[in-house]
């Protein structure tokens, strides 16, 4: 078991819960006495909170523990990634689709702002 | 102590699949961020289309001034804006960028070696940040909409874009639904859009 994948996962279970009933991080910090700072960290999985602190944040959104029990993860191996990848690659050619147009998405990115210097003399010696 | 990332970083060095090559850059990148980071963006893309051609590595992930700073001293170097890059001893690089702290969305795991899995946001969930990218107008967003979708589309729990797509605070804003079927008619596959994005 990841540890720093747990508390990333209880933390965005916790985070999903309070914006589904529309609560501000002020809010709950008011409800639960755990102060704003230490609200975002948990729920940003940056800290391992302790049980009391948790079960004091679910109180405030009227949730128990049962609310943060955290799903199986989809789990692959690279050797079935790459079954999928050529599965998909087939998939696109049989279509006579066009190819991936990087130019394009390059020009996208900079009407929108971003600086693509490296990414193109990236590209450029590829 | 032997250095974060270095088993990681000489798997990258070994390996000639270029995608796979990404992965284990990645996983050499989490060994060395002490928090989870996640696969998203064109890289993602070209795990499911393999023609993509990603220009970088997007991670999303709470990576902070000293995450980056541990990263320079494990070799990488700053090139621009947002960006490290990863010089491989061929003269090949890869760009790497942390565009978000947060995962909007779901995740995977994919298992590089016994010991070594990495995080990558979900098809579904990359389905619809494409389809929320192909909203702005442009050919070339909806067009990498279309091809993704052709390459996974028989396979994907369109239930859950469907419902994740609509769960969006900005999707009426957006007009993520009916991009959405445009998506769809352009892959030629109507009756996922009957069945699931129907107006």
């Amino acid at each position: 078991m990841d540890t720093r994948l747990l508390l990333y996962q209880t933390g965005s279970l916790l985070r999903v819960r309070r914006e589904e009933l529309r609560l501000t991080l002020a809010e709950v910090s008011q409800r639960s006495g755990v102060t704003i700072a230490q609200l975002s960290r948990i729920e940003n999985g940056l800290v391992d909170a302790r049980l009391s602190t948790l079960v004091r944040i679910l109180d405030a959104t009227g949730a128990g523990l049962d609310d943060i029990v955290v799903e199986p993860l989809r789990e692959i191996s690279l050797s079935d990634a790459l079954r999928r990848r050529d599965s998909g690659r087939s998939r696109i050619e049989r279509s006579g689709v066009a190819e991936s147009d990087v130019s394009a998405r390059l020009e996208r990115k900079d009407r929108r702002g971003s600086d693509t210097t490296a990414e193109r003399s990236r590209m450029d010696t590829t | 102590m032997k250095q974060s990332g270095l088993r990681e970083l000489e798997a990258a060095e070994r390996e000639h699949d270029p995608m796979v090559r990404r992965l284990w850059l990645v996983a050499a990148i989490q060994a060395i961020v002490p928090r989870p980071v996640f696969l998203v963006g064109g890289s993602a893309v070209d795990l499911h289309t393999g023609s993509y051609r990603p220009t970088d590595i997007d991670l999303v992930g709470a990576v902070g001034v000293a995450d980056r700073v541990a990263l320079i001293d494990a070799g990488f170097v700053e090139s621009g804006g947002r960006h490290v890059k990863w010089v491989f001893s061929d003269g090949s690089a890869e760009l790497v960028e942390f565009p978000e702290s947060r995962l909007d969305g779901t995740f995977e795991r994919i298992t590089l070696s016994e010991d070594t899995a990495i995080n990558v946001i979900t098809v579904e969930s990359l389905i619809v940040d494409r389809i929320n990218q192909a909203t702005d107008g442009m050919s070339v967003t909806f067009d990498e909409a279309v091809r993704l979708v052709i390459a996974v589309g028989d396979r994907v729990d369109w239930a859950a874009i469907a419902s994740e797509l609509a769960g969006r605070p900005d999707a009426i804003y957006l007009g993520s639904i009916g991009r959405a079927r445009d998506v769809l008619v352009g892959a030629e596959m109507e009756h996922v859009s009957e069945a699931h994005f129907r107006e």
